[in-house]
């Protein structure tokens, strides 16, 4: 019977980007030091870390811009200049690249042209990002959101299969950043690969599945995104007039910001809450407060 | 590479700098013929009937900066990165863009023709020289200037290449072209004739040290050499 059974699939075919202790060294600088992590298929992999962190130049050694000093990266098990098709993959890198003179249509036109993609796929991802009323506008008059959605359009134009967007949020308003997001979700919900860098934990945590977090060029933690946030839940600011009896019943582990407020960690809002009740304490003030990337930092680098 | 060719010429439609060499090139052109003509005896003119219509030499250096642009004005705007998404390999990049170069400077060339022959015409009409644009050597020079503008877009895609920025590209070829080359040139001797300028001069009007075929076939050689080194560059190099 096992015969019959269809082989299981080797481990690197459920990878669909891979590092493998990925090196970049600049003169004496190492921008990217001996990184290793993967991304699986049909997943949001956020890509994590400070600026300066190496995020931009890990992603563009992925699209074979950057060359490694040593290691690799690949795409399905292939540098991206090998691929047979490139256009499967999108990128959206920092949104200078674009003539200023000429319309998004025209940029899309040429870059369509060259990955031979019809002309007509053009209105079809002018659509997808609202693009299509400045579609002939120079792309010097546009907006920085209408040239991030002017960088996505062209990612999509060969309907890739895995995106890679760097800081795509960077400089955009609330509203900018909230139509990323949703176009994030939908995009892996057919079952497409995002990896998208961020140095703004916030931005990506409602819709990563998995987090790569790096600094100073190294790996720190890989994890899904709902291990990160639960052991990064930030602190509980609490505010009372006892403040000093209310800490002697939370424990070591608390600590005290400034006269009369305090910072807990390890415990909700609502138990530190039903602590004060129940000892008769008076509350001022309590907040749950979210976690910031460095403190998802502090919180996976502590062990 | 058709496709790739195809894509580097809509981009170089759509830039503004490209329509600007053309009018730049064509007024030269213009200039060129009026200037010649009117200071220029009968006699003369009907001695060597080509004189005005050489026009696009004196002008070649815009279609030089036209050639530069294909390669270096990408980096300038940061497009190469869009670029190099697309076609991962460089080399192949490159050698679109010399084809498209080259496909460029010949479309230069064939308008540079068509005003070069319509004003020249009129201006010798005007003076009443009694020659026409269609005799031999007439002829000779215009089918020249269809090779000479292809191979110097050419050999500006190939400086572009290696220097990846369009005005150290326009500086050093001035510098070279205008300076270096004829200090270069008395150095060498008769080995002169095949230096760049030399060898591109040579396309428009076959001087005793080379032929106009061993000028093009020079050319050719200078296009090839210049543009492997910023093909080794380019490829060798990080973008971004």
């Amino acid at each position: 019977m096992d015969l019959l059974r269809p082989p299981r699939p080797a481990l690197e075919s459920v990878v669909v980007l891979a590092a493998d202790g990925l090196t970049k060294r600049y003169g004496k600088v190492l921008a990217v030091d001996d990184l290793s992590f993967r991304v699986r298929p049909g997943t949001l992999t956020a890509f994590l870390g400070p600026n300066g962190a190496g995020k931009t130049t890990t992603l563009r050694i992925f699209l074979g811009l950057v060359h490694a000093t040593s290691g690799a990266a690949t795409i399905d098990g292939k540098p991206y200049r090998e691929l047979e098709d490139p256009a499967r993959v999108g990128a959206v890198l920092e949104a200078t690249g674009f003539y200023p003179g000429r319309s998004g249509r025209n940029h899309l036109r040429a870059v369509a042209a060259a990955a031979d993609v019809p002309v007509g796929r053009i209105d079809e991802v002018l659509g997808v990002v609202g693009l299509e009323a400045a579609a002939d506008r120079r792309v010097g008059g546009y907006s920085l959101g209408m040239r991030q959605r002017l960088g996505i359009a062209t990612a999509l134009l060969g309907e890739p299969e895995i995106l890679i967007l760097d800081e795509p949020a960077n400089g955009l308003d609330p509203d900018g950043i909230h139509w990323i997001r949703e176009f994030m979700r939908d995009y892996v919900r057919g079952g497409r690969t995002i990896l998208v860098s961020s140095h703004v934990l916030a931005e990506v945590a409602q819709v990563a599945d998995e987090v790569v977090i790096i600094d100073k060029g190294r790996l720190v933690a890989q994890a899904p995104v709902a291990e990160l946030t639960a052991r990064a839940s930030g602190a509980v600011r609490v505010r009372s007039p006892q403040a000093d009896r209310l800490r002697e019943l939370l424990g070591p582990e608390t600590v005290a910001e400034s006269d009369g407020v305090l910072l807990v960690r390890g415990r909700s809002a609502a138990e530190v809450g039903e602590l004060a009740a129940g000892n008769g304490i008076v509350l001022h003030e309590l907040v749950q407060e979210t976690a910031t990337l460095e403190e998802a930092f502090l919180e996976l680098t502590r062990e | 590479m058709t496709a790739l060719v195809k894509s580097e010429l809509l981009k170089l439609r759509t830039t503004r700098l490209v329509p600007g060499l053309l009018i730049a090139f064509l007024g030269l052109i213009v200039l060129y013929v009026v200037a010649v003509v009117s200071q220029t005896d009968v006699t003369d003119l009907r001695l060597s009937p080509e004189a005005p219509f050489g026009a696009a030499a004196a002008a070649v250096i815009l279609v030089l900066m036209l050639g530069v642009t294909v390669t270096a004005g990408e980096y300038r705007h940061g497009t190469i990165t869009a670029t190099f998404l697309v076609s991962p390999r460089r080399e192949r990049v490159l050698l679109a863009k010399l084809v498209a170069a080259i496909l460029l400077g010949l479309a230069f060339a064939v308008a540079g023709v068509v005003v070069n022959v319509v004003v020249g015409w009129l201006a010798l009409g005007v003076k009443h020289a009694g020659v026409s644009p269609f005799e031999g050597s007439v002829t000779e020079i215009l089918g020249a200037t269809l090779i000479g503008c292809a191979l110097w877009s050419g050999l500006g895609a190939a400086i572009g290449a290696v220097t990846r920025n369009q005005v150290t590209a326009i500086v050093a070829a001035v510098v070279w072209f205008l300076i270096a080359e004829p200090l270069f040139g008395t150095l060498l001797h008769q080995y002169g004739d095949y230096l760049p300028g030399a060898a591109l001069g040579a396309i428009f009007e076959g001087h005793e040290g080379l032929s106009r075929t061993g000028g093009i076939l020079a050319s050719l050689a200078w296009i090839t050499v210049i543009g492997a080194i910023g093909a080794v560059l380019v490829i060798r190099d990080d973008v971004g």
